[in-house]
């Protein structure tokens, strides 16, 4: 649609560039035409009327020779004058033919006087010296005199025609002009107004595209935003999953193992019976004791009870416990216990934090030891793990660990840095907002 | 003769213990609860010599019901039974006043002895418990920026860590040292002060950690 108004105003604007090209190409040509006509009949008039002032002499001559040598010879001037006359007349007649200008009468007129004219004196050419002599002055007087006033007349009525078509032409040329400029102004506008219509078009196609970017961004940001829900209740769910899942194995599963690990003790001590009973019994208890740890290593694996029996820090250090038990590494964890205890949403996010951190330090920083250190403070809380292992490009190499990381401390408004250098070990370092007391769990 | 109280809310356990319990002639199970309240009002009626309690129990549970009771009756003495190994439990144990801390897969083996020890004043835990102190406090102690502080107590003050740690009172102390009561407790104080502890369970637990007792 763009493309078809644009490509139409191109098209309009190349029509009538080329067209008023053109028609300035004629206008000009015709002027120029009209020019040349009239100066081939001014002149061809000019011929004439010297013909014609010629020819009076040259009766004048004939009247009053005596030699009748002297008089042929002026007969035949006079006859090549009158044929001169013809001819420039036939020439005029074509010249106006050919330009297609009116005054056809004016013309019929000044051709029949010029005939009348050499009509009048053709039977004096007859006479002989005698009749010259006798006739001669008389005639002169009578007839010549008067003719060649028409003549000259009529010679000047046609130079008064010519001029007249001359203005006549010139007239036609600014009319053409005018027409020309009409046209101009008028294809101006045409373009002008396809103009305003495009620009029309572009804005409000703009317009819309803006809108839809807007709308698309609008959505993309709730989209992101049901995402984040999303997982955050996806993550919570898991969290209480394994929350119930740790509680129930530890507390009835492992209550009741113990309960019969004690049983079993106690039908040890009275037994009776062979020695092959009691050294089966006593396999049997030792297996029960290993799966009782196993039960027990798995449940704290899941979510350990100091969590939510002892609060966040006995946690984190049971934790740094744990993996230096598990790993061999030095773990230090520095932090005060405060009575204050945390909403769970804050505990976990950081416990898991810290288990994600310690996680990727034992897997791939190989660290010979990690430091922990979590402060509250009322400003927020400050977590930092350091390690002192190879680092790693936090650029390239930010894993699904990480961004798990940050999701879970952006949800809670705060900011996650992860400042690794090659060869000099991996400092992570969290800063939470203080807890909003007003929505404490 | 040793009266003692019996509380865990699972029937079964509580049987066994009491079984392994009567068949000794000097002790003499007096009451049993399954619940924080009942112990409560039990060891009230009873005025038992010591409570053998689990720590997971419904309505009041095992430690805040023991926080009352040593509060409340100083003499009786206080063994916390739990599915737990980890330190911080046996922290909140003893700060909670109990002086024994018996890790129920190996309560039938150990119940006898840490009944015995518990009553005679001094602490007891569990051989797993006391394993994981000691390894972890080994496996700290191999980090060379970590510095043993035990060297910069003097003879005296060992001396004074170890009947602390016992369960001997500060007057004991004194008598068995030939010290003055006031002497005592400045020592023990500055031992707290070198050894970066803040109260006498982290100090046990110390001395656990560090052999001083077991």
């Amino acid at each position: 649609m763009l493309w078809f108004g644009f490509g139409f105003i191109l098209l309009v604007m190349a029509y009538s560039s080329i067209d008023i090209a053109r028609a300035l190409q004629q206008t000009s040509s015709r002027n120029d035409a009209l020019m040349t006509s009239f100066r081939k009949r001014d002149h061809i008039l000019d011929e004439l009327r010297n013909t014609m002032i010629r020819s009076g002499t040259m009766i004048r001559d004939y009247l009053s020779e005596d030699e009748d040598l002297w008089a042929d010879r002026d007969r035949l001037d006079l006859q090549a004058a009158r044929q001169e006359t013809e001819q420039l007349l036939e020439s005029y007649a074509e010249e106006r033919h050919s330009t297609g200008s009116a005054g056809e009468e004016t013309f019929l007129n000044l051709r029949n006087g010029v005939e009348a004219y050499w009509n009048s004196f053709a039977p004096t050419l007859r006479w002989d010296s005698e009749t010259r002599r006798r006739e001669g002055d008389a005639y002169r007087e009578r007839s010549i005199g008067p003719l060649r006033i028409e003549v000259f007349r009529l010679s000047r009525q046609i130079t008064a025609f010519n001029n007249q078509q001359l203005d006549e032409g010139e007239a036609l040329v600014k009319n053409e002009q005018q027409r020309l400029r009409l046209r101009l102004i008028a294809s101006s506008l045409v373009e002008l107004l396809i103009a305003v219509i495009l620009t029309l078009a572009v804005t409000s196609r703009i317009r819309g595209l803006e809108d839809a970017v807007e709308g698309q961004y609008v959505k993309m940001v709730q989209a992101r935003s049901e995402l984040r829900d999303l997982t955050a209740r996806l993550e919570n769910a898991r969290e209480d999953e394994r929350k119930s899942l740790s509680r129930e194995l530890h507390d009835e599963v492992g209550q009741s193992m113990a309960a019969m690990l004690v049983e079993l003790g106690r039908v040890e001590s009275t037994l009776s019976g062979g020695e092959e009973a009691r050294t089966r019994l006593s396999s049997l208890r030792v297996q029960a004791e290993q799966s009782v740890r196993s039960l027990r290593d798995i449940a704290l694996l899941l979510r350990p009870s100091m969590l939510d029996d002892l609060g966040l820090v006995p946690a984190l250090k049971w934790q740094g416990r744990e993996t230096a038990r598990r790993t061999g590494l030095h773990v230090r964890v520095e932090a005060e216990e405060s009575n204050d205890m945390l909403p769970d949403t804050y505990k976990t996010c950081i416990y898991r934090v810290v288990q994600e951190a310690l996680h990727n330090a034992v897997k791939h920083s190989k660290a010979k030891s990690i430091r922990v250190s979590f402060q509250q403070t009322p400003s927020g809380m400050e977590l930092e793990v350091e390690d002192d292992g190879i680092g790693f490009d936090p650029g390239t190499e930010k894993g699904l660990g990480l961004l798990g990381m940050e999701e879970r401390i952006v949800r809670l408004g705060g900011e996650l840095k992860v400042i690794a250098k090659a060869e000099r070990g991996t400092l992570l370092s969290v800063h939470l907002p203080p807890v909003k007391r007003k929505g404490f769990q | 003769m040793i009266r003692i109280v019996l509380a865990d809310d699972h029937t079964v356990l509580r049987n066994g213990l009491k079984a392994l319990l009567e068949r000794q002639p000097e002790f003499q199970v007096v009451g049993e609860a399954s619940d924080g309240r009942e112990l409560l009002t039990i060891v009230e009626d009873q005025k038992p010599d010591l409570v053998v309690t689990d720590i997971a129990m419904p309505n009041l549970n095992g430690t805040d019901a023991t926080q009352q009771i040593t509060s409340k009756f100083p003499g009786v003495r206080v063994i916390m039974l739990s599915m737990h190994t980890d330190e911080a439990y046996v922290l909140r144990a003893l700060k909670a006043g109990a002086r024994g801390y018996l890790v129920k897969e190996s309560a039938e083996a150990d119940l006898l002895t840490a009944i015995r020890t518990v009553n005679s004043g001094k602490a007891f835990f569990s051989p797993t418990v006391c394993a994981l102190l000691v390894e972890d406090y080994i496996r700290q102690m191999q980090d060379k920026s970590i510095e043993d502080s035990y060297d910069l107590l003097s003879p005296r003050e060992k001396e004074i860590l170890q009947l602390v740690a016992e369960g001997k009172s500060n007057k004991d102390v004194a008598n068995m040292l030939n010290l003055s009561v006031y002497t005592v407790e400045t020592h023990r104080g500055n031992i707290l002060q070198k050894l970066n502890l803040h109260s006498i369970p982290e100090l046990i637990l110390y001395a656990v950690r560090k052999g001083v007792i077991s």
